[in-house]
């Protein structure tokens, strides 16, 4: 037997909540169901989402939607952008000038071909270590790998391949020759392929354009996929649907909830009997929330675990986005527990 | 502990529930509160309990407390997925107990209250004569000085309703204040003292 004024200790209170909610035949056995059920489906839901906005990300990358063009406009032609400017640009993992020029050259496999070259400065240099050729369909050998190349006097053999860069956006040549152009060199155009993260950043565009310098000219700085509809992952996210999911999946839990406290008065009343404060109850509540949410979690991260295993791409976004339904249920569930509380009381009738 | 009831009234509206009533209550026994349906048997233990204001008149307590009573309903109120120790235990549990004194308080609380063969059955297979013992074994669990009982034997068969009383005294002979509201005139001799409203 106890006397005095003690307390339920957190302890035996977080014991109280875990028999309540994961006890057998226990009233919160559905709403943990259901918390997994959802959650589940949610993470599978948001597995499958971001796998297709991965892909679409990576083939918007593939043709270049991060790569910003740089050309230099004046009113007589003339002038340019200083090359050495372009190297380095802000904001993005690659950048340097990109000269085209139009040659007739020898692809000794297939006999002389007109063809465009374009050399590049700085831009490729570190992922570009030899000469590629991206030779027009026509003269493509089935099983060539490799072409020889006569321009002028010299014979070169070059890979023949994918370009190996984000996109080919703004490069019009059919090979690609890395050079180093002499300082002060005048160029027409510069390619940058700016960093995914700052994609949708409006500063972006006005960053690289300040840091050019042209010479008797103005710099036209635009994303070379103008037309086409990138991916934009934040902004894309909160136009679909989907973004709503989390919202519903909590609101239905905690409306769940919330009938479980109704059919559970008889036990919350057990409590009160025994001089049980609300402050307790509600922390006892608020425990057994947490819990249900915990599932919840569960559920929807299992997918997102799962989903690289059978070659689902998943990114923290979504991760992020998913707490927002424990996040509901939780809020939810805490009103319907005060409600609930300070509805409990001994019953008087007159 | 002395209770002192002073000049105690409480008013619905128009309607006077209870009217200029005084009495006291010592620690250790039973005390009953008679009367028909309607005469305020329930608004008096709530105002004792501290859960309604009057509208005139007190309730002295002589000693410091912290305002917690056990109360023991008329419906039983349990966790019926849990075992009836465990609903038992809830009244250590309360006073800050960890759950292995709280389960063997409550053993030793249903042994007297004679639901020791049930201590290990979920409570929702219990019958009604034994949730209301359940009630009194968690009663027994808690510190609280007061327990009140507002018509714990209503729904009762007669023997059930002897048994349950006699648990009460049981409360009672720990030292502590029993209040039952009844009008089951055997529980209410039962009773050290009855209050007639």
């Amino acid at each position: 037997m106890t006397t005095g004024d003690s307390r339920w200790s957190l302890r035996a209170l977080a014991d109280e909540a875990f028999c309540n909610v994961l006890g057998p035949g226990s009233h919160n056995t559905a709403v943990v169901l259901c918390a997994l059920l959802f959650g589940a489906s949610l993470g599978t839901m948001f597995t499958i989402d971001q796998d297709r906005l991965a892909s679409r990300r990576e083939a918007s990358i593939q043709v270049g939607y991060n790569v910003v063009i740089i050309d230099a406009v004046s009113n007589d032609g003339n002038g340019g952008i200083v090359a050495d400017s372009c190297r380095h640009l802000p904001r993005t993992t690659a950048s340097g000038a990109v000269v085209t020029v139009n040659a007739n050259v020898h692809v000794l496999q297939t006999g002389p071909v007109p063809m465009q070259l374009t050399f590049v400065d700085g831009l490729f240099r570190s992922s570009l270590t030899a000469p590629i050729a991206a030779l027009p369909t026509n003269i493509v050998l089935p099983g060539l790998q490799r072409v020889t190349i006569q321009i002028d006097d010299s014979v070169r053999a070059y890979s023949l391949a994918k370009w190996p860069l984000p996109a080919p956006v703004g490069l019009d040549g059919n090979v690609l020759i890395p050079t180093v152009l002499p300082p002060g060199s005048l160029v027409k155009r510069c390619l940058a392929v700016v960093e995914l993260k700052y994609v949708e950043s409006a500063e972006t565009l006005n960053l690289i354009a300040g840091s050019v310098r042209a010479f008797d000219s103005q710099p036209d700085v635009r994303f070379g996929t103008d037309g086409t509809s990138p991916v934009r992952v934040a902004s894309d996210f909160l136009q679909r649907p989907q973004r709503l999911a989390p919202l519903f999946v909590g609101l239905f839990l905690g409306l769940l909830l919330a009938l479980t406290h109704r059919t559970r008065v008889r036990e919350l009343d057990a409590y009160r009997a025994v001089g049980t404060s609300n402050t307790e109850l509600l922390v006892l509540l608020a425990l057994e929330n947490l819990l249900i949410a915990g599932f919840l979690v569960l559920g929807s991260v299992t997918p997102l675990l799962l989903g690289p295993i059978v070659g689902l791409e998943s990114v923290s976004f979504s991760g992020l986005h998913l707490a927002g339904a424990p996040l509901v249920t939780l809020t939810a569930g805490a009103l319907s527990g005060v409600r609930r509380v300070l509805a409990l009381s001994f019953r008087v009738n007159p | 502990m002395l209770i002192t009831v002073e000049s105690l009234s409480v008013r619905y509206g128009n309607r006077v529930v209870l009217d200029d009533i005084s009495f006291s209550m010592q620690s250790g026994t039973v005390v009953a509160i008679v009367g028909p349906s309607g005469s305020g048997k329930s608004t008096l233990l709530a105002v004792v309990a501290g859960e309604l204001e009057p509208t005139a008149g007190h309730v002295r307590f002589a000693e410091a407390w912290d305002g917690r009573v056990s109360w023991i309903p008329q419906q039983s109120r349990h966790i019926g997925h849990r075992s009836t120790v465990s609903n038992a235990a809830l009244g250590a549990l309360s006073q800050g107990s960890d759950r292995a004194d709280a389960k063997a308080a409550a053993r030793r609380a249903l042994e007297q209250v004679h639901l020791s063969e049930v201590a290990d059955l979920a409570a929702r297979h219990l019958s009604g004569g034994e949730l209301q013992r359940l009630a009194v074994a968690r009663a027994l669990c808690t510190g609280h000085p007061i327990v009140l009982a507002d018509e714990p034997t209503a729904n009762l068969d007669k023997a059930s309703a002897q048994s349950v009383a006699c648990a009460m005294i049981t409360i009672a002979k720990h030292g502590r204040l029993v209040v039952i509201a009844t009008h089951d005139l055997a529980v209410a001799d039962l009773a050290d003292q009855v209050i007639t409203l």
